[in-house]
C-alpha cells in the first residue's frame, strides 16, 4: 500500500512552547489511523498543520505524492474534516449548510443536488432537511457535520475527536460509519483521547504525549509493549501503596507502577503463578487488598507504561474518560 | 472568475444567515432612528428667545416702535447696546445670533438701507425664522422699506473648508439630524456588524471551515464586504422609510435617494474594511466592542451627524477633514436639506468615499490570515 500521508521531522513552536517535537509518521492508502493522546499533547496541532491552518516551524508533509507546502488547492479537494466542535452553520438549514460547502469545494451543481439528497439520507435528517442546524441535538449536528465533510468525496478524512462528548448510542453509530466509510475506500486519520477507540477502529496507531511519538503500529503491536503476559492489577489503601509497590520490585522483581490506588504490573509470559504468591504474600503482611486480578494487556497499560506514573494529571477530562473505562472493564 | 463566485459564494452564506434573523435585523437597525428622530427630530420646530442686540442709530420714535415690536414676541430676546462695533463683537463671540442695526434714516430714507441685520448662521434653523420676522416687523413702518441682511464673518475668516450647508427651504432641526441618522445607522449596521461577524466566525470555527476549503481567502473577505454594502442599502431604505412617515423631507426626491444611497454604499464599504481589517487581528469580542464604540460616536459627531461641523472649534473641523462619514453627511445634507448637489462637492465626496472604499477593502484583504497561528 502507497503511503498517502507522510510527515517527516515536524516541528511546530508556539513562542516558547513546543506543541510538536519532531513527529515522522506515515498513512498508508486506505487504513484508519489513530493519533491516541491525552488533551494538549498536540495532535489537533498536527491534524491543523495537513490542513495548511498553520505553518510548520520545520519539517515536511507530502499528501498523494504533493508537497505540501507548494499544493495546497489540490490538497485541499483531498481532504475532509469534522472536529470535536461540530462547526455547522447554527443559522442554516441542513439542506443550506450542505449547498454552502458545495460551492466552497466548487461541485458543479447538477453532481452537488445528487450528492446532497443522498447525504441527507445518509445523515438520516431527510426529515430535517429545511430545519436550522441550531435546532439539532448534538447526534444530529454531528451526523450533518460527517457527511458534510465527505461531500467533496475526499480520499482522506480527518476526524478530530469525532465521538467526543457523544452518548454511547451516537458513539457507536459514528464508530459504524466510519468503518463504512473507510470500508468504501476512504483513508481515515482520527484523533482519539479513548484508548476503547482507538482499540476498536484503527488499523494502525501512533500514541502521542508531550508532542511526540511515543509508539507506533497496530494496536495489538503496541499492546505488546506493556508485556507479553497478562498485566497485574491490584488496589489497596492510599497509605499502603509505596509499601506494595516496593514488595513487588525487591521480591517478585516486578516492574510496578502506580496511579493512585491502583497499582499495575506487567506479568511474564509463564508467570501466572506468581499471583497467587502475590497475594498469599500481601495476606500474610495484613495489608488489606481492596481488588487484586489480572488481564489481558490493553492500550490504557501501555499508555501508563510508557508515561510513566499515567497520563498527565493536567488533562481532567482524560481522567474521567480513563475512569469510565476501568468501569467498564 | 472563481475569485468572484467565490465571493458570492461567502456572500450567499451571509445573507442566509441575515435572512434567517430577517425580523430582529429590521427591528435593530429600525429602533435607533426611530428613537432619535422621535425624540430629537422636533428640537428645532419652535425657535423662542433668540438672543438679538439692536442699535439704534435713528433714535426717533418709530425706532422705538420697532424695537418693542421686535420684544413683543417670545421669538426674539433684545437687547441693546449703543455703538455697531460693541454690537458685533458679541455677535463674532457667539453671545447673540443676529445684530440689528436702525440707521439714522429710519424709515425712509431714499437709495440707502435704513435697516441692517448681521447675524451668524449658526443655529440651524434659527436665520430662516428670525430673518423674514425682523422684515416683518420693520415693514409695518414702510412697505418699501429698505432692508439689507448679511451673513457676518469675523475677520480672521473661519469660513473652513469643510463647511457643512445648513440652509434649507423648511430647514428644520428633524431635517438636519435625519441626514445625520442616514449615515449612523450605516457604520451602526457596518462598522459593527462586519467585525462582529469575523469575530463570532473565528471563535464558532466557521472560518476554519472554510479556510480548509480550495477558496480564496480574499473571496471570504470579499464576500462579506459585498454583504455589508447591501445591508447598507437595505438599512438606508429603512431609515428613510422611518424618516419620510416621521414627516421628514428630502428636498431632491428620487434623485436625491439614489444620491444617498451611492454615498452610504461607499460609506459602508470603507466602514467594513476598517471593521474586518481590526477584527482580524483580534481574538476578544469584548475589545472589539470597545474599539466600535469608541471610533464609531465620535466619528459620527465629528461628521456633523447632531451639530453641524460649522459651529465646531478648529479642532474638531480639522479632524472633521479625516472623517470618512464627514463626505457621506456632506452629501446628505445638500440632498436633503437644499434639494440640489453642487457638481464640485459631489465630485469631491464620491472620489474621497470611493477611494477609501478600494484602500480599506485591500488592507482587509492583507490583515485577513489564512491560518490560525
Amino acid at each position: 500500500m502507497n503511503d498517502i500521508i507522510k510527515i517527516e521531522h515536524l516541528v511546530k513552536r508556539f513562542e516558547d512552547f513546543t506543541a510538536v517535537n519532531d513527529v515522522s509518521l506515515t498513512v498508508k492508502d486506505g487504513e484508519i489511523f489513530g493519533l491516541l493522546g491525552p488533551n494538549g499533547a498536540g495532535k489537533t496541532t498536527i491534524i491543523n498543520m495537513l490542513l495548511t491552518l498553520l505553518t510548520p516551524t520545520s519539517g515536511k508533509i507530502t499528501i498523494s505524492g504533493m508537497d505540501l507546502s507548494r499544493n495546497h488547492e489540490r490538497v485541499k479537494q483531498l481532504m475532509g474534516l469534522m472536529t470535536q466542535e461540530t462547526v455547522v452553520e447554527a443559522d442554516l438549514t441542513a439542506r443550506q449548510n450542505l449547498s454552502l460547502f458545495s460551492h466552497l469545494y466548487h461541485i458543479p451543481r447538477a453532481i452537488a443536488n445528487k450528492r446532497i439528497g443522498e447525504a441527507l439520507r445518509e445523515a438520516d435528517l431527510v426529515n430535517f432537511a429545511d430545519v436550522k442546524a441550531g435546532t439539532f441535538s448534538g447526534g444530529m449536528q454531528r451526523r450533518l457535520g460527517l457527511v458534510r465533510a465527505m461531500l467533496q468525496e475526499p480520499k482522506i478524512l480527518l476526524l478530530d475527536e469525532p465521538t467526543t462528548g457523544l452518548d454511547v448510542q451516537n458513539r457507536s453509530t459514528m464508530w459504524e460509519r466510519i468503518k463504512e466509510l473507510n470500508r468504501s475506500g476512504t483513508t481515515i486519520l482520527l484523533t482519539t483521547q479513548y484508548l476503547e477507540e482507538a482499540d476498536e477502529l484503527c488499523d494502525r496507531l501512533g500514541i502521542i504525549d508531550h508532542g511526540k511519538v511515543i509508539a507506533l503500529g497496530t494496536p495489538s503491536e503496541i499492546k505488546r509493549i506493556a508485556g507479553s503476559g497478562k498485566v497485574l492489577e491490584i488496589i489497596v489503601n492510599l497509605q499502603d501503596v509505596q509499601k506494595v509497590v516496593s514488595l513487588l520490585k525487591s521480591r517478585f522483581k516486578l516492574a510496578a507502577t502506580y496511579h493512585g490506588d491502583r497499582i499495575t504490573a506487567p506479568l511474564d509470559k509463564d508467570g501466572e503463578g506468581e499471583f497467587t504468591k502475590i497475594s498469599a504474600t500481601l495476606e500474610r503482611m495484613r495489608i488489606p487488598v481492596l481488588s487484586i486480578g489480572a488481564h489481558l494487556p490493553t492500550l490504557d497499560d501501555v499508555f501508563i507504561k510508557l508515561t510513566g506514573t499515567g497520563m498527565r494529571d493536567a488533562a481532567g477530562e482524560m481522567r474521567g474518560s480513563r475512569a469510565n473505562l476501568r468501569w467498564r472493564r | 472568475m472563481s475569485l468572484i463566485e467565490d465571493s458570492i459564494t461567502i456572500f450567499t452564506r451571509e445573507f442566509a444567515i441575515f435572512k434567517a434573523n430577517l425580523r430582529s435585523n429590521i427591528i435593530r437597525t429600525a429602533i435607533f432612528p426611530l428613537v432619535i428622530l422621535l425624540f430629537f427630530g422636533f428640537l428645532g420646530s419652535a425657535i423662542t428667545n433668540v438672543p438679538v442686540v439692536v442699535v439704534n442709530y435713528a433714535n426717533n420714535n418709530q425706532a422705538s416702535q420697532f424695537i418693542s415690536t421686535l420684544s413683543s414676541q417670545n421669538l426674539m430676546q433684545v437687547q441693546a447696546v449703543t455703538t455697531q462695533g460693541a454690537a458685533l463683537s458679541m455677535l463674532s463671540s457667539g453671545k447673540v445670533d443676529f445684530v440689528i442695526v436702525i440707521l439714522p434714516g429710519f424709515p425712509l430714507q431714499a437709495g440707502s438701507p435704513t435697516v441692517q441685520v448681521y447675524y451668524n448662521n449658526l443655529e440651524f434653523s434659527t436665520t430662516q425664522e428670525i430673518l423674514p420676522a425682523i422684515q416683518k416687523d420693520a415693514a409695518i413702518f414702510g412697505p418699501a422699506i429698505n432692508f439689507q441682511s448679511q451673513e457676518y464673518l469675523p475677520a480672521s475668516g473661519s469660513a473652513a473648508s469643510a463647511v457643512t450647508p445648513i440652509t434649507g427651504a423648511n430647514g428644520n432641526y428633524g431635517d438636519f439630524l435625519f441626514s445625520g441618522v442616514i449615515g449612523m445607522i450605516i457604520v451602526f449596521s457596518t462598522l459593527f456588524s462586519a467585525g462582529i461577524g469575523v469575530l463570532t466566525d473565528k471563535q464558532g470555527g466557521q472560518i476554519k471551515s472554510f479556510l480548509i476549503t480550495p477558496i480564496n481567502k480574499s473571496a471570504i473577505v470579499l464576500g462579506k464586504i459585498l454583504f455589508s454594502a447591501v445591508q447598507s442599502i437595505l438599512s438606508i431604505f429603512i431609515v428613510i422609510v422611518i424618516g419620510l412617515l416621521l414627516g421628514n423631507t428630502i428636498l431632491m426626491g428620487l434623485t436625491g435617494i439614489v444620491w444617498i444611497l451611492i454615498l452610504g454604499t461607499l460609506l459602508g464599504i470603507t466602514m467594513t474594511g476598517i471593521s474586518i481589517s481590526v477584527a482580524s487581528r483580534m481574538k476578544n469580542m469584548t475589545a472589539f466592542q470597545i474599539f466600535g464604540q469608541t471610533l464609531g460616536l465620535p466619528l459620527w459627531f465629528i461628521a456633523g451627524g447632531i451639530v453641524p461641523v460649522s459651529s465646531f472649534p478648529p479642532i474638531l473641523r480639522a479632524l472633521s477633514v479625516g472623517d470618512p462619514m464627514t463626505y457621506a453627511i456632506k452629501g446628505f445634507r445638500y440632498v436633503v436639506l437644499q434639494g440640489f448637489y453642487p457638481f464640485s462637492s459631489m465630485v469631491v465626496d464620491v472620489t474621497v468615499l470611493a477611494a477609501l472604499g478600494i484602500i480599506t477593502t485591500i488592507i482587509s484583504i492583507l490583515l485577513f490570515k489564512s491560518t490560525i497561528d
